[in-house]
Parts: structure tokens; C-alpha cells; sequence
């Protein structure tokens, strides 16, 4: 009775404790700063101080060390019954090997940009996650510039140099000596990035290679061709039409990418100039000429008439259906929307490759050097830890860890159609032209030029999947390695055909007045080139479109980025 | 006598309030409150009431914007155009339904034209997007029956906002028409009764008895309307337009709306709300002093 | 009323109110038919736009498809809640705060007080951000209280009911209170058992917005499984393009749309309404029109 008595006090006590420290936590946050600045420095400071301790990058974490992240879910997910991104094989490994354990604050659809809607609201409320990773499009840089400002997340610089595994130094370097740039603020880290790679933004034509033998036309290699090729399928009985969508340039699928790069021309991105300042690439003359093709396709009806009121999935309905046989894509379609495709019609075979400009040669658009990265919150303990789980991610990105290729990329592994990425917090850090290079690799090993012990991980794996696939009875039996295996066999070799040379933007991100004036611009400009494109304004309505562009703001704007980037 | 017990009855009507002002207090006044941040810089680790004040920076910011005179002009008048076309078809409806005597007719009818206004726009902007599109329902029928092209009812800007009224009307006629066959109702029957003595047409007693009795209810809706004014209408909108269309179909909401995704100016998002609120609550008084003095009506 | 002949003329004007009344009910119809053809048709047929008011090539897959879609159907169990949970807190909420309400100042001398605090929170609202952060602090975010309790109090239907308290004769209520039924009894014994057509008005006010609400969905979640059905099919609807940057990142990409798919999708949204709103309508029409009109 007295024991009973005594556990009941003793655990209302514990409530009331509980409760005052989380009313503390809501309310106070602010003041706390300064504390929890001081034993974030204590922390370093002993770190030094104590240099017996050496920081090793992979070793367990004495106590388990649990932190909250958001993230998004697809709804194609195709978990395992019972498991979740809590609870999953690649979850335990970290458990057993790191002692770190994630644990999800929330989740958001993958569409409509919801889940930075979600950071920046939870931002606003100052309830960040211990560990975000956020994506630089549409507006990252500019969330991450305010997390800095309001003293939300905190300074990575020593535990980046700490506890960084060498490998993801080194890797990092491949990146250039600037690509901490963007995260560093006043000489201090306060985000870890992860690399693009570049060639993703490659836009490559893909077309059907069985209907091409049919009308006896070779792999297009001009917008020329790309026309014979149009008319010949709509000759045949099939869609005469590109499919396309609203979006015009800047995305993966289904826009006039191809044709806005085979003429030299990269609208929506900041690019280096002929006298070397940074100049708005929608605003060149280039852009005009692209634009005056387009005009002639719509008019000719090579596109369909109401391609603005598409998104790109609608677009490429007609690819899925196979009414559609060539379609403005990524080297990585092989995964969307090609298996939709195969899988309706077995016979369908995709080539895909980068056009040649009107000057002869291959231009296409480029990213910017970081897609991503990874803020901890300020005041969270154990920032070393995170640290240890983005070492293992880039080894496993890199195909470098055989239990984590087992689980989630080899064919029939538990997780490899998951369609969920399963690392606590990922991180990949490779070569810009790991594609290109990885293709030439993975092509070298199965010519049988180079031998396949002595080659890296990654082109291991990739020729083991390929090499799987090719002794598949059924190649459609299991679509995750179709493409998987289609993906650089086929998809990569695009890239592969023709030199490429991509425009990488000069300048990424937002400025204080392209959040005043931007939207106004960006509005003048998508009508503006619709109109161009649909025949309501003539192509020399583009000269009159650049002076309006630049006296509501542009100016002001290109102005001030030179300002930023000269810094 | 009574008045004792009613005493003691006020303490009951206080009781019965009371969840009610806790919950208005909670979730509309403490929130509304939090609208001072119009006139902060706001700072997340600071919240709403430390951070540091802004004065009318934020006001400042929604004049500056480059279309803010197109986005007014557009408000107010696909606001203006969307109060006469639903006022105007809802009357024809109602005058027309108030013609016929069959009654099982009449009851089905209404029953299916109210039906859309309760279905959401985000359904139904799926519904005509499809309706409308080139292989949509509607040039399917100008395809068989012509060889004219498809029209792009999106796309055209004349077009487009054609279906943007004729999709509103669609949505709210039958509905906006029970406030007008409530009147028909309420009036005399002993004026048609005179009327058809006299050997008066249907138009004469349409013009001369029906219209006349409406007529404050006609007048007291359209002065009622006047409070959405600055509203336009931005589920609609938003789930139908694109690019193309912007510069007939972009209202307050949905440039705001654009603005703030891209760039999560909440403080300005507030601004814009306030600025609205604040012209909607003159529109109100206004709209209720008119429907006072001309109506006779009083809402409040 | 008297009989009078009716003229030959009476007759064709007759056919044509007739006519176009059937037209506009046929008008009404159309795009409701045609999304429920496109939904039962054949995939292939619904993208070449042949389809019409009646489906080609019928076929079921698409809505056995939807059966079996964990997300989908999660979202309709959450809206379901929603509404359910939303009818009983609105309702009473409605009616305690109505009926004091309808009470003239005499008799309950604060009515002014409480009048002005229900109108004025009626016209000015809060902005979205002090409203999350308030449904943030109560700790009811990714709760399904998020969604039913800040919209709880709709002042309209308060005002609704208030004028409708008000058309009911005193005499009645006199005659109880002389009885000494308190006002709680007399509230649940002669108002409420008066009043159902503006109950059932309010109610399915209640119950449409509710289902149809989508962006507090968006805003006051946690976790994916939160969403109610209309924020999960505007999100289909409405489609902005994402940036993929990684191959890592297209394995998780979505499989190509279908036109039959996404048509089955919003039938199944709209099915609800369209069961629940023939039982409710036979009684709002006297509801809203009692409710609207003040003597």
C-alpha cells in the first residue's frame, strides 16, 4: 500500500517535471540560445581538449541516439507488410552498427511541392525536425539563409571535419573547391550538400527504335529530324504529336528542354554572359529563335493544341499508351515513364540520345552544383552522430556496402521496389559526371575489357543487374529490374552518343528582390512565350517582351545578383 | 411574476454560451489577434509577439507589386460580372420554375440543379477540366457535328473566362434561386386572381404583379452580394487557370497564392488579408446600411 | 383559386418553360454523367475522348483498383471521421449558442454582447499562419480534431438559427415555462422537435463543407495518412512538376496517370454528397428560407 503510494507520487511528480520542461521548450526557446550555445562550444572544446579520443567516423555511439525527421512518402509505396521507414532492415544495421535511430515527426505527399510547404511552416513555428534534408528547387537556399538568421540550425564545421568519413571529403572535392559555397555563411558550415548530377539535367530525345526501322529513319540527330520523325509515326497511324506539357523548359519530363538547348538557349537559369557578368538566360537572343520553332511545330500541329493545360504526367499518357513515339525526356526515363510503356507493349524499344544543335553541337542545360542538403537543428546533442550516418550513406550510395546492395538494389532484394528510400538521412556526394563515366565503366567490363574484380562497387553492382536481366526468362516479369538494368544499358548510353556541353547556371537561388518582384516577371514571361508559341503574338513580340522584362524589375534584379556572385 | 424566474434563466443562457465564446475565443479571437504580425518582421525563434515591428513595411511591399492595379481591375470585375450573371440566371430560373404547376416536376428539377453546389470546386475543376479539354466531351460533339478545329476553352483568353462565369452560374443557380422562390411564394395569390379577371397576359402579370412584388428581394440579394466583392472566387480559379490566362483570371488569392509559394512571405501573406479584410468590412457596413435603407432588411 | 381555361397559347408557352426547364436539368447532368462514363470505360477509349454520357468498353478495374489503394482509402476513413465527429460538435455548439441568441434583449439583457462577438469574429477572420500556430500549441496537429474544431462554430448557421428560434410562436414556450420547464427542457422539448428542417439545413451545410474542405488538410497533418479524400485528390488534380536530380531519387516515382483512373477517383469523392443530399433537401428548402428571412 505505502510502496503504491509512494510510485504514484513519485511518478506525478515526473509528469509535473515533464510537463514544465516541454512548456519550457515551446515557450522559451529563444532565450535558451545562449546556454545551449556555450555547451554546443563546451562540447567542441572538450572534444579538442581531449585528443586521446580520436573521432573515428564509423564507430557505435555509446548510447542510442534517436532523432526526428520529416520526409516525404510516395503514393506508390510498396513497403513490406509490417515495416516502415521506422522499422526496416536498413533501420536496424544503423541500430546495431551506429546506435542511431530515426524517428519520423511527419510526412507529406511527394506532389505539389507540399513537403516545403510543411518546412516552412514548421519553420514559422520554430519546429524543426533534429535533422532536415531540404531540396534547393524551388526556393532551399532561401530557407536555409532564414534557418541561419533566426539561429535555428546548427554550425556543422567542426563536426564536418571531425567526423566526415575521408571518402566523403574526397568525393565532395569532385564537386569543385566552391561547392560549400551556398551552406557556408560567414566562413561557417551549417549544411552538409549533396552533389547533383549534372547530367541529369541532360534533356535527351527519346524515340522508338521499332517504329523508326518500320519507316526506315535513323536515330533523329537534329530538330530536322525530330520533324521527319513526327510525320513518318503520324504516317504510320500513331501520334504525329510530341507530347509536352505547361511547364516549357527546366523540367524532367516532356517539355521543350531539347529544343530550347538546341539552340544555345537556357531560359529560367542564370548564366555567364559574353562580357562574363551574369546575365537572365529567358532574355537572350537565343531564346527568340527557339521560340520561333516552336511557333512553327504548334502551327503544323506537331504538338498538341492544348499541351499548356498538361502536366507532364498527363503528357506522357500518350507514351504510357504507346500512341507516342517520341518525347522530350531524362537519361533515367527507363524508370518513368518506360515502364508504362513495355509493360502495355513488349515490342516497344527505346533509344535515346542528345540531339545536335543548329550550330552543329550537343548543348544542353545544367543544375547547379548542390540538388540538396542536410541541416541539424540547433541544440540537438549528438550532431557527430548524424554525421556517422551520412558516412555510411554516401558508401552505400556508392554501391559500396554489399549488405545494403543486397537489401535494396539487386534484384529480388527485399526492398529494391520499394519505392522508398530507406537510409535515415542520405547523402551523395559523386563525380558530376559520374553517369557518363560510371556508363563507360560499366560498358568496358561487359565488352569484357576490364575485369570485374578490379572494378569499383558501383559498376559492380550496375553489371551485376544487367547481367541478371539479360538471363531473365521473363525481362517484363520484374519492372524494377528492367529498369534498373534499361537505366544505364540504355538510358546512360544517350548521353554517351554525342559530346555534350552543358551551360551550368552561374548563379542558384533567391535574392530579396526576386521575392518582391520576381512573380510578376516570372508571370510576363510564361504568358509572353506561350502567346509566341500558340501564334497569338508574332516572334518579334520576344524584343518588346526583353524591354518590359528589364524595366519592371529585371534589371534591378540581374543588378543585384552580379552584386551577390562577385562577393 | 415572471420576472424571478427569468433571472435565474440568464444564468442557464450564460451556462449555454459559455462553450461557445471558449471556442470563439480560442480558435477566431486569440488567432485574429496574431494578425499584428502584418506589421512585424517576423522572426520564427522570436514568434508573433516579439518580433521585432515593421511599421507598414508589408503594406508598402502589396502597392509595390508590379500587376497590383491589372489584379484589382480583375477582382472586381469578374466579382461585379459573376453577382449579375448568377443573380439574373437564379430570377429566370426561379420565375420560369415558379410557371409550372406540376409538382412532382417542379421538386425534381430543383432537386437536380441544386446538386452542384455542394460538390467542391477541386472536383469540379477535375470534372471540367476534362469536359472541356480537346478530347473532352464538348469538342468530341464539335468534331462530329463540324470539321471545325477544337476549341482551347482553357487557353483563350475570351474563352476561359466564358467558362469560368458559365461554370460559376452552372455550380450556383439553383441554389441562389431558393431565396427568390421563397419570395414567389410569399406573394398574394389574390393579385393573379384580379389580374386573370381582368384577362391580363402571362407577360402582363409577369411585369406588372411578380416582378414588382421581388423587387426588394432582388435588390436586397445584390447589395448582400457586394460583401465577396474583393473574393472572386479562389477555389475556381486556382483549380482551372494557367499561365496563359493570367492576366484576365488573376485575383487577390491567387496571385497572393503564387507569391507566398514561392517565397513564404507570411508577414506580406498577412498584410494582403488585412488589407482585404479591412475593404470587405467597409463593403459589409456599406451593403448593410444599403439593404437597410432600401430593403428593409436587416442581417445582424 | 380559380379555375380559368387556358388558351391555346398558354399551351405552347407551357411546352417551352417545360422544355428549358428539362434542359437546364439535362445541363446540370452532362459533366456528372460524363466523368461516371469515363470512369466505367475502357482506358483507352477515355483518352481518345469518345467517351459520352454512357460508358464504351465498361469495365470495373478502375474501381476494383481504388478498392485495393491503402492511401485512398485511408483518406475516405479520415473524411468520414471528419464529418461524423464535425455534425456533433457544429450541431450543439449551434444550437446552445442559438437559442440564448434568439431570446429578446429584454429577457436576456447580454444578447447584444454576445451578438456582437459572434458577428464580429463572422467578418474578421485569422490569417493561416496565427492559426497553425494555435492549432499547433493545443498540440492537435495530424490529430482529426484539427480538422473539426477550428471551424466549429459557424457563425452563419448560428444566424440561421437564431432567425428560425425566432419564427417559432412565443405562445408555446410561454406555456411551458408557466409549466416550470427550465430552458434546457424547453430548449430539447418544444424548440429542437420544431426545428428540424433548419437542423437538417445546418447539417448538411455542415457535412458538405466538411467533405470538401482539402487545404486545412494540407496544413494541420502530420503524416500522409492525416489527409482527408479531398486534399489527397487535389493533389492528384493539381499537378506541379518536381525536379529529379538523382537516380536514387526515380525510384520512387510515380507510374504514368490514367484518365479512367483519376475520373473514379472523383466519383468515389462526390459519391457521399450524392447519397446523403436527396434525404437532406426536402427539408432545406423550407430551412434556409425560414433561416434567411427576418420578419
Amino acid at each position: 500500500m505505502k510502496r503504491t503510494l509512494k510510485a504514484g507520487v513519485s511518478t506525478s511528480l515526473l509528469v509535473a517535471l515533464m510537463l514544465s520542461a516541454a512548456c519550457s521548450n515551446s515557450n522559451n526557446q529563444g532565450n535558451e540560445e545562449s546556454p545551449k550555445n556555450s555547451t554546443a562550444n563546451n562540447a567542441a572544446a572538450t572534444a579538442t581538449a581531449a585528443p586521446a579520443e580520436k573521432p573515428d567516423p564509423y564507430s557505435k555511439m555509446p548510447e542510442l541516439v534517436e532523432f526526428t525527421t520529416g520526409n516525404t512518402v510516395s503514393t506508390e509505396v510498396n513497403m513490406p507488410a509490417g515495416e516502415s521507414f521506422e522499422n526496416n532492415d536498413v533501420q536496424k544495421w544503423f541500430e546495431e552498427n551506429l546506435n542511431v535511430k530515426p524517428k519520423l515527426a511527419w510526412t507529406t505527399s511527394d506532389q505539389n511541392f507540399a513537403f516545403e510547404q510543411k518546412v516552412n511552416l514548421l519553420i514559422a513555428a520554430n519546429t524543426i525536425p533534429d535533422v532536415l534534408t531540404i531540396n534547393v528547387e524551388p526556393n532551399g537556399l532561401n530557407i536555409l539563409s532564414k534557418l541561419v538568421k533566426a539561429g535555428m540550425v546548427e554550425d556543422l564545421t567542426q563536426v564536418y571535419s571531425d567526423y566526415a568519413s575521408p571518402y566523403l571529403k574526397e568525393s565532395m572535392k569532385l564537386g569543385g573547391d566552391d561547392v560549400f559555397d551556398p551552406v557556408t555563411f560567414d566562413g561557417k558550415l551549417y549544411a552538409i550538400p549533396s552533389l547533383s548530377d549534372i547530367e541529369t539535367a541532360i534533356p535527351v530525345v527519346w524515340t522508338r527504335k521499332d517504329w523508326l526501322d518500320q519507316a526506315g529513319l535513323q536515330e533523329p540527330q537534329t530538330l530536322d529530324d525530330v520533324e521527319t520523325a513526327l510525320k513518318a509515326f503520324k504516317a504510320m497511324g500513331k501520334s504525329g504529336q510530341l507530347p509536352t506539357q505547361q511547364n516549357i523548359y527546366n523540367s524532367d519530363t516532356a517539355s521543350f528542354d531539347f529544343v530550347f538547348g538546341a539552340y544555345n538557349s537556357y531560359p529560367g537559369q542564370w548564366i555567364k554572359g559574353e562580357d562574363g557578368s551574369i546575365v537572365y538566360g529567358s532574355i537572350q537572343p537565343q531564346v527568340k529563335d527557339a521560340l520561333a520553332r516552336l511557333a512553327k511545330w504548334y502551327s503544323e500541329g506537331l504538338v498538341a493544341k492544348d499541351f499548356m493545360m498538361n502536366d507532364s504526367n498527363k503528357a506522357v499518357e500518350a507514351v504510357a499508351k504507346g500512341s507516342a513515339g517520341i518525347f522530350d525526356g531524362s537519361w533515367w526515363a527507363p524508370w518513368y515513364p518506360l515502364p508504362d510503356s513495355v509493360k502495355n507493349d513488349h515490342n516497344a524499344v527505346w533509344q535515346d540520345t542528345v540531339l545536335n544543335g543548329e550550330d552543329g553541337i550537343a548543348h544542353a542545360r545544367g543544375y547547379g552544383k548542390i540538388r540538396s542538403f542536410v541541416v541539424i537543428k540547433k541544440g540537438f546533442k549528438h550532431p557527430e552522430a548524424i554525421m556517422k550516418v551520412l558516412n555510411v550513406a554516401q558508401d552505400a550510395n556508392a554501391k559500396k556496402l554489399d549488405w545494403y546492395n543486397k537489401l535494396t538494389f539487386e534484384a529480388g532484394g527485399k526492398y529494391t521496389d520499394a519505392k522508398m528510400g530507406l537510409l535515415p538521412v542520405s547523402i551523395s556526394a559523386k563525380d558530376p559526371h559520374e553517369i557518363s563515366n560510371r556508363y563507360k565503366d560499366i560498358m568496358a567490363v561487359l565488352n569484357g575489357e576490364k575485369d570485374v574484380s578490379t572494378a569499383e562497387p558501383e559498376t559492380q553492382a550496375q553489371v551485376k543487374t544487367i547481367q541478371t536481366y539479360q538471363a531473365a526468362a521473363d525481362p517484363f516479369a520484374d519492372m524494377a529490374l528492367w529498369s534498373g538494368a534499361n537505366n544505364f544499358y540504355v538510358g546512360a548510353a544517350g548521353l554517351a552518343k554525342n559530346p555534350v556541353q552543358q551551360t551550368l547556371p552561374a548563379f542558384i537561388g533567391t535574392t530579396d528582390l526576386m521575392q518582391k518582384k520576381k512573380t510578376a516577371l516570372d508571370d510576363l514571361e510564361k504568358q509572353t512565350f506561350l502567346e509566341i508559341i500558340t501564334g497569338k503574338k508574332t516572334v518579334d513580340d520576344f524584343d518588346s517582351f526583353v524591354t518590359k522584362w528589364k524595366s519592371m524589375g529585371g534589371d534591378e534584379i540581374t543588378a543585384e545578383v552580379n552584386t551577390i556572385a562577385s562577393k | 411574476m415572471l420576472k424571478p424566474t427569468r433571472n435565474k434563466e440568464v444564468i442557464h443562457y450564460h451556462i449555454m454560451l459559455f462553450p461557445v465564446i471558449l471556442f470563439l475565443v480560442i480558435f477566431s479571437i486569440y488567432p485574429t489577434l496574431g494578425s499584428i504580425m502584418a506589421f512585424k518582421s517576423f522572426d520564427p525563434t522570436k514568434g508573433i509577439w516579439g518580433s521585432p515591428w515593421a511599421g507598414l513595411e508589408n503594406f508598402r511591399s502589396l502597392f509595390e507589386i508590379p500587376d497590383f492595379k491589372r489584379i484589382t481591375v480583375n477582382t472586381i470585375t469578374i466579382s461585379v460580372v459573376k453577382i449579375i450573371l448568377n443573380v439574373s440566371c437564379a430570377l429566370a430560373f426561379a420565375l420560369l420554375l415558379n410557371e409550372t404547376r406540376v409538382r412532382w416536376f417542379k421538386r425534381s428539377v430543383q432537386t437536380v440543379v441544386y446538386l452542384p453546389f455542394f460538390l467542391s470546386w477541386v472536383i469540379m475543376a477535375g470534372i471540367f477540366k476534362d469536359f472541356f479539354s480537346v478530347e473532352g466531351l464538348i469538342n468530341g460533339l464539335i468534331g462530329q457535328l463540324s470539321d471545325n478545329e477544337p476549341i482551347l476553352f482553357f487557353t483563350s483568353k475570351s474563352w476561359f473566362m466564358i467558362i469560368i462565369y458559365l461554370t460559376d452560374v452552372w455550380k450556383g443557380f439553383g441554389f441562389n434561386a431558393i431565396v427568390f422562390l421563397a419570395a414567389l411564394t410569399s406573394i398574394n395569390p389574390s393579385l393573379y386572381e384580379a389580374a386573370e379577371v381582368d384577362g391580363a397576359s402571362r407577360w402582363r402579370k409577369l411585369t406588372h404583379i411578380t416582378l414588382p412584388s421581388i423587387r426588394p428581394t432582388i435588390i436586397l440579394i445584390l447589395i448582400l452580394s457586394l460583401q465577396g466583392i474583393l473574393s472572386g472566387g479562389f477555389d475556381q480559379i486556382f483549380n482551372l487557370y494557367n499561365p496563359l490566362v493570367y492576366s484576365v483570371s488573376d485575383i487577390y488569392d491567387t496571385y497572393i497564392y503564387r507569391m507566398g509559394f514561392q517565397n513564404n512571405q507570411y508577414e506580406f501573406a498577412t498584410a494582403v488579408g488585412l488589407f482585404r479584410s479591412a475593404v470587405a468590412f467597409i463593403f459589409i457596413f456599406l451593403s448593410q446600411w444599403l439593404a437597410e435603407k432600401y430593403g428593409d432588411y436587416k442581417v445582424f | 383559386m380559380l379555375t380559368i381555361k387556358k388558351t391555346k397559347q398558354d399551351y405552347i408557352t407551357d411546352t417551352i418553360i417545360y422544355f428549358i426547364l428539362i434542359l437546364l436539368a439535362v445541363t446540370t447532368l452532362i459533366p456528372l454523367f460524363n466523368i461516371l462514363a469515363v470512369s466505367l470505360s475502357d482506358s483507352a477509349k477515355a483518352t481518345a475522348g469518345l467517351v459520352t454520357v454512357y460508358p464504351l468498353g465498361f469495365n470495373m478495374t478502375t474501381y476494383t483498383t481504388i478498392f485495393k489503394d491503402h492511401a485512398i482509402l485511408t483518406a475516405i476513413g479520415v473524411s468520414f471521421k471528419r464529418v461524423v465527429l464535425a455534425l456533433i460538435v457544429d450541431m450543439v455548439l449551434v444550437v446552445l449558442a442559438a437559442y440564448p441568441l434568439s431570446r429578446s434583449s429584454k429577457v436576456f439583457p447580454f444578447r447584444g454582447v454576445y451578438m456582437w462577438i459572434v458577428v464580429g469574429t463572422m467578418l474578421f477572420g485569422p490569417s493561416m499562419i496565427p492559426m497553425f500556430f494555435t492549432v499547433k500549441d493545443l498540440h492537435l496537429l495530424g490529430t482529426i480534431w484539427a480538422l473539426v474544431l477550428p471551424g466549429a462554430v459557424g457563425q452563419f448557421y448560428v444566424i440561421l438559427m437564431i432567425n428560425y428560434f425566432r419564427s417559432i410562436p412565443m405562445e408555446l414556450e410561454e406555456s411551458a415555462s408557466i409549466d416550470g420547464a427550465s430552458p434546457w427542457r424547453r430548449l430539447l422539448q418544444i424548440y429542437l422537435p420544431l426545428s428540424k428542417p433548419i437542423v437538417a439545413t445546418i447539417a448538411l451545410f455542415v457535412v458538405v463543407n466538411n467533405w470538401n474542405a482539402y487545404y486545412d488538410g494540407l496544413i494541420y497533418s502530420i503524416n500522409t495518412d492525416d489527409y482527408p479524400l479531398q486534399t489527397y485528390i487535389q493533389q492528384l488534380v493539381v499537378n506541379l512538376d518536381m525536379s529529379i536530380r538523382d537516380v536514387d531519387q526515380v525510384k520512387s516515382l510515380l507510374t504514368v496517370s490514367n484518365r479512367s483512373l483519376t475520373a473514379a477517383k472523383l466519383v468515389i469523392t462526390m459519391v457521399p454528397i450524392l447519397l446523403i443530399y436527396p434525404f437532406m433537401q426536402k427539408y432545406f428548402i423550407s430551412g434556409i428560407m425560414i433561416g434567411s428571412v427576418k420578419e
